[in-house]
């Protein structure tokens, strides 16, 4: 799926919280019965999630890590694709057309 | 009739006598003439069984799941249903046969008020706690992992009082994280493992353990992110809402802040209350 093009929400059935400058985020209305569904964002992972508003496309989100975290831009782009690849296949974001 | 129980005002409401007489039994002593929080209204009625397209956790007892907007607890053997308003104040109960009488008396109410202690930022942790000498440790960990057993053992040789050896009401205050007997889910069995003035009380929580049966005594000290996961997964939930599992999530960051936590393999004999008081840093 090209992704590039697409806009990011996130499923409103999470609580996220920060620990040790760690993002971890839950999905409220999976069974809270196995560890599955429990997740775990490192620094980068956890500012892309706090970028992640809903209004904008992946373009910002791509200049503000550039930025940030002094990454190459094709790299950077690269990363949060594959990053929000990850996030829909476990339902922790949804996508629609631009 | 209105009860109150931990501090919190219900009325329940029916027209059945066999339901008065449940609640009369189990709720007599509690009578109270405060503003009741939230209604429950039960009944002796049929009712259509959900699509069950929606669950969001099914047990051996009860499954709750997500209908037309409003959420359910199916009762085992569809026995009975409950059906909750969206702001939790008020709840319709609806009972098909006598096997549902037992969740008008137990499931319902024990759910609600969890649901309700969980506005107040309480937790209920499956989890055995025990005080010795001012110290508080709990033990947490799915049935069968040696709760009881644990707390047993230190009554019987470390001269513990035992909190509670089933499940643990958790809270933070001005003191720091403390740990309360639970009232509200009473001993459902008989436990002949404790004298009564062994059981009940409350201390601050100085270790806290997460069980696992092991060859020998080893307490191996556990990360908060993961601490902090297995505290949510052992907390009993009602509606699993954002703002319910948002309530346990900041409680618990507190408490892996000001706790130390581990996983401990334990052998069930004296030998682990010796380890545990010589070898374990507390708070």
């Amino acid at each position: 799926m090209n992704l590039a093009n697409r806009r990011f929400c996130k499923n409103p059935d999470h609580i996220s919280r920060v620990v040790d400058n760690q993002a971890i985020i839950v999905l409220t209305k999976a069974t809270l019965s196995t560890t599955e569904k429990f997740f775990v964002l490192n620094d980068t992972g956890s500012r892309v999630w706090d970028l992640l508003d809903g209004r904008g496309g992946i373009g910002h989100i791509v200049r503000t890590i550039c930025k940030e975290f002094d990454i190459a831009e094709k790299k950077a782009e690269e990363d949060t694709l594959e990053f929000f690849e990850e996030l829909l296949k476990n339902g922790l974001i949804s996508v629609s057309d631009n | 009739m209105r009860i109150k129980l931990d501090n919190m005002c219900i009325s329940l409401n029916t027209g059945d006598p066999k339901i008065r007489k449940v609640w009369d039994k189990a709720f007599g002593g509690c009578i109270s003439t405060d503003t009741p929080l939230l209604h429950i209204n039960a009944g002796f009625r049929d009712f259509a069984e959900p699509s069950h397209k929606n669950v969001i956790v099914r047990t051996r007892g009860h499954e709750l799941g997500l209908e037309n907007g409003r959420k359910y607890l199916l009762y085992k053997n569809n026995s009975a249903i409950a059906w909750f308003d969206a702001e939790f104040k008020n709840v319709d109960v609806y009972i098909r046969d006598s096997k549902g009488t037992a969740f008008i008396g137990h499931i319902v109410l024990y759910m609600i008020l969890l649901g309700l202690l969980n506005q107040r930022k309480i937790a209920c942790l499956h989890s055995s706690g025990v005080r010795i000498r001012k110290r508080g440790f709990l033990f947490v960990g799915p049935s069968g992992s040696g709760k009881t057993t644990i707390a047993r053992l230190a009554a019987k040789y470390a001269d513990a009082k035992v909190i509670h050896d089933d499940h643990i009401k958790i809270k933070k205050n001005g003191r720091g994280i403390e740990m309360h007997h639970n009232r509200i889910i009473q001993q459902r069995r008989r436990r002949p493992e404790f004298r009564q003035d062994e059981l009940g009380g409350k201390s601050k929580v100085d270790a806290v353990f997460f069980l696992d049966r092991g060859e020998r005594n080893l307490a191996v000290p556990l990360k908060s992110i993961p601490a902090i996961f297995k505290l949510i997964r052992f907390s009993t939930l009602t509606l699993i809402t954002n703002r319910e599992v948002g309530n346990l999530f900041d409680l618990y960051k507190d408490v892996v802040r000001e706790i130390p936590c581990y996983n401990l393999k334990f052998v069930p004999d004296r030998s682990v209350w010796d380890y545990i008081q010589k070898e374990v840093r507390l708070r």
